[in-house]
């Protein structure tokens, strides 16, 4: 299911006008079943991981979103944007603490990749992503985030300009500015990867 | 790969492709972890499981201390077959002036004491079990039924292996009333009890508020061939409001039911993860048994409960400290094989979480990056960080930070806290203090009952003699003692050997009487008495709820306290249950001025 089709969904069922709320278990189990992948995938690609804690924080994005659910007043298209900025600060302090254990991981492709879609196989593919998933680290948080929506969340820059609440054209400068430093940048983070 | 390997740069549009290539999925962990979701249990009211609820709920018990075996009415319930729930006809309770001020009176901040870990040494009793022998095993599962059915001199009813999701958390028995209460916790970072209580004779559950069921909501179920009762919500008092309100989508499930001889009660509480449907709840219930199919306790990485555990999981040579702030105690240890990392956890919930790894040395300049406020310090002599992080969010809880390395392995503590809710603190000089304690101890997860020898460690860490009973006084046996700061105070508590009853004595240090405030207990209720040369009060009776669901003084509930003032210290002594029939104001007064 796309983005879109998943807040019409959910615009549906939190549908003040028939009664229905984010209060109600229904309700939170439909927008638990429709965005949790969404918000694994922001936790992970926002923190970096690993998909153990990714996991662990994407849980306790939703426990908290439970309890505060009464307080929560917004629109269906809300609802995951509201989501996401409780996982935004689980992520980013995931992300603080795993920089900070200085831990060398080897990256796991596998765990990277959509196991119900035809596995990547091309070796050279493969190698290129484990560079790139640890050079999403040198990125700030804020670009970061941009680079998650945009792409691993498959988000507009329109939808992503709103959420940030910033200027397309700025979102769409950052991620151009943000690609073409990944690009620049891949040679010696190669390099360091050999050494 | 070597440098002749090295593939191509990327352009930006690769790039681009293989960043939309980036598309994880959880593992089944993770799913199995969610099918016990909170909301799909339906028992969590968003602010029920909040540091004030819970203490105004904790303030509700320790003052109005109505059970029901000692309210009269509480016998009348029992004495009709499966009337487990106490029907009333409305649906909202307005706010007490009491409770009024419980609620408000939150939210100050405290410094934490540090209290030495005190392992105590297994009763011999227990030990002689077969299921009891190794000290880190005397809270498993199967030493505590065990021990608890020895006590009893009944075989328990259990569950047939533990309910899915959950962890035991530890069994509670009182030989004089025969009953027993197993309590499961669940290993999220958000708790929640899963309670299986049972006994023989009068049904002994409900107090106050908790006790109150609009009549509509009970539901008849069918426990096999047993006619029982079952309730899903409870009344609970949302921050604000001024009323208590009947929350049923997703408030607590309970669930009472008799076999003719024995009456069984399970309770699921907030913030509880709930799969369990009422159906699966009932048939849960028709299926325990007198010997469970699974009675070890299998080690899982998630919730390991004792050092020793995660240094078989992790092979590494863990500490852990001999110095907490008052109340923590070893809850789980978690283990990471990502990193072969393990996490000591102190009380459930983001409270106290000590980290160990074996890594490169810290990089500290990388550390000042992200934490704003920060600062060398020294642990044992070496250079180590802590530190303050920067904000990521106005609506975060905070935390404390210490870093350090010792003897090849990497340590971290975080002490989180949120000091809107106040409560206990710590600061850096008792972050170092705890992280210089750390020795090759195996603190394990133990009952929360405390043993006698508490009391002196209470004693050292709050910095006052409490007066004591020069031995154990006749006809009661020690159960329980236990502390806590702002005021600091020390309770021990007796179980009658005989009746059913309990003597609690309860001393502290403080210039304030602040838990022993009686404005709102009625003039004629107090009889003002001489405990020795002191003045002192003698009360009877004790705040109560009533079918409107009121708070009201009940003279009848058997409850007799003296509350004086000796030596610097606020005491108050009080006799409930039975054992309050059978003891009167003189006795007391002997107690009271015999205590040393």
């Amino acid at each position: 299911m796309t983005g879109n089709s998943t807040l019409r969904s959910i615009r549906r069922w939190f549908s003040k006008e028939n009664g229905d709320s984010i209060s109600k278990v229904e309700a939170f189990t439909f927008l638990y079943e429709k965005t949790y992948l969404m918000v694994f995938r922001y936790v992970y690609g926002l923190s970096g991981g690993p998909a153990q804690e990714a996991e662990d924080l994407t849980a306790e994005t939703y426990t908290r979103a439970w309890k505060t659910r009464l307080h929560f007043d917004g629109n269906e298209q809300a609802a995951l944007g509201w989501l996401l900025r409780i996982a935004r600060n689980l992520a980013i302090d995931l992300s603080r603490r795993r920089k900070i254990r200085d831990v060398d991981e080897e990256v796991n492709v596998e765990l990277l990749l959509d196991p119900s879609l035809t596995p990547e196989s091309d070796v050279i593919v493969r190698e290129q992503m484990a560079i790139l998933w640890k050079m999403l680290n040198t990125l700030s948080e804020e670009v970061r985030e941009m680079i998650v929506l945009r792409y691993m969340l498959g988000w507009q820059v329109k939808q992503i300009a709103e959420h940030l609440e910033m200027r397309e054209n700025n979102v769409s400068v950052t991620i151009r500015r943000a690609l073409k430093s990944l690009q620049r940048d891949w040679s010696q983070s190669q390099e360091n990867d050999n050494e | 790969m070597n440098k002749q390997n090295l593939s191509a740069v990327p352009d930006e549009n690769k790039i681009e492709e293989l960043l939309g290539k980036i598309q994880p999925v959880p593992s089944e962990n993770f799913h199995q972890k969610m099918r016990q979701a909170p909301w799909l249990g339906k028992q969590s009211h968003p602010d029920m499981s909040s540091y004030r609820f819970r203490m105004a709920l904790a303030a509700m018990v320790i003052v109005i201390l109505a059970t029901l075996a000692a309210t009269p009415q509480g016998r009348a319930w029992a004495q009709e077959v499966v009337q487990f729930f106490k029907r009333v006809n409305f649906t909202s309770i307005p706010v007490s002036p009491e409770e009024q001020e419980w609620m408000s009176a939150r939210g100050e901040t405290y410094d934490l004491p540090l209290v030495p870990v005190f392992i105590p040494t297994p009763a011999p009793e227990m030990m002689s079990l077969e299921e009891c022998q190794a000290p880190q095993n005397i809270h498993s599962y199967a030493c505590q039924v065990a021990y608890a059915e020895s006590k009893l001199g009944f075989d328990l009813k259990e569950f047939p292996k533990t309910p899915e999701g959950w962890i035991f958390k530890s069994i509670i028995f009182d030989t004089a009333l025969q009953t027993a209460t197993i309590t499961y916790t669940h290993y999220s970072e958000h708790g929640g009890d899963f309670v299986l209580k049972q006994g023989f004779g009068e049904f002994q559950n409900a107090y106050g508020i908790w006790s109150l069921v609009p009549a509509e909501k009970v539901e008849t179920v069918k426990i096999g061939s047993y006619t029982g009762e079952y309730v899903l919500g409870g009344f609970s008092l949302i921050q604000g409001d001024n009323e208590w309100r009947w929350y049923s989508e997703d408030s607590i499930q309970r669930l009472g039911w008799s076999d003719g001889s024995r009456w069984y009660y399970i309770e699921i509480l907030p913030p509880s993860p709930g799969h369990i449907t009422r159906d699966q709840l009932v048939e849960l219930a028709a299926s325990i048994v007198n010997s469970p199919t699974e009675v070890a306790d299998p080690l899982n990485p998630d919730s390991l409960t004792s050092i020793a555990d995660a240094e078989q999981y992790s092979k590494l040579d863990l500490k852990a400290p001999t110095l907490l702030p008052l109340g923590y105690e070893f809850s789980y240890a978690r283990y990471f094989s990502f990193n072969n990392e393990v996490h000591l956890h102190y009380n459930y919930g983001q409270d106290l979480v000590i980290y160990e790894w074996q890594g490169n040395p810290y990089n500290f300049d990388a550390l000042s990056k992200i934490y704003s406020d920060h600062e060398i310090v020294t642990v044992n002599g070496e250079p180590a960080f802590y530190g303050v992080p920067k904000a990521v969010s106005q609506y975060e809880s905070t935390y404390l930070f210490l870093a350090w390395r010792d003897d090849n392995l990497n340590y971290q503590i975080y002490f989180y806290f949120d000091p809107s809710w106040g409560g206990g603190l710590l600061d850096k000089s008792r972050m170092i203090t705890i992280a210089e304690s750390m020795g090759d101890i195996n603190d394990y997860k133990r009952n929360d009952l405390k043993p006698y020898e508490y009391v002196g460690v209470y004693e050292q860490s709050l910095g006052f003699q409490i007066k004591k009973f020069p031995m154990e006084p006749t006809g009661w046996s020690f159960a329980d003692v236990s502390a806590y700061t702002h005021p600091d105070c020390i309770s021990m508590s007796y179980a009658a050997m005989k009746e059913s009853g309990w003597l609690y004595l309860r001393q502290c240090n403080s210039n304030t009487d602040k838990y022993f405030d009686l404005r709102n207990v009625p003039s004629d209720a107090i009889e003002r008495i001489k405990i020795g040369k002191n003045n002192g009060q003698y009360i009877i009776g004790n705040f109560d709820t009533g079918d409107d669901g009121k708070t009201f003084w009940n003279s009848d509930l058997l409850y007799r306290r003296l509350r004086w003032q000796e030596d610097g210290l606020w005491l108050e002594l009080v006799i409930h249950g039975d054992s309050a029939l059978l003891h009167d104001k003189e006795d007391m007064t002997a107690y009271a001025e015999s205590l040393q």
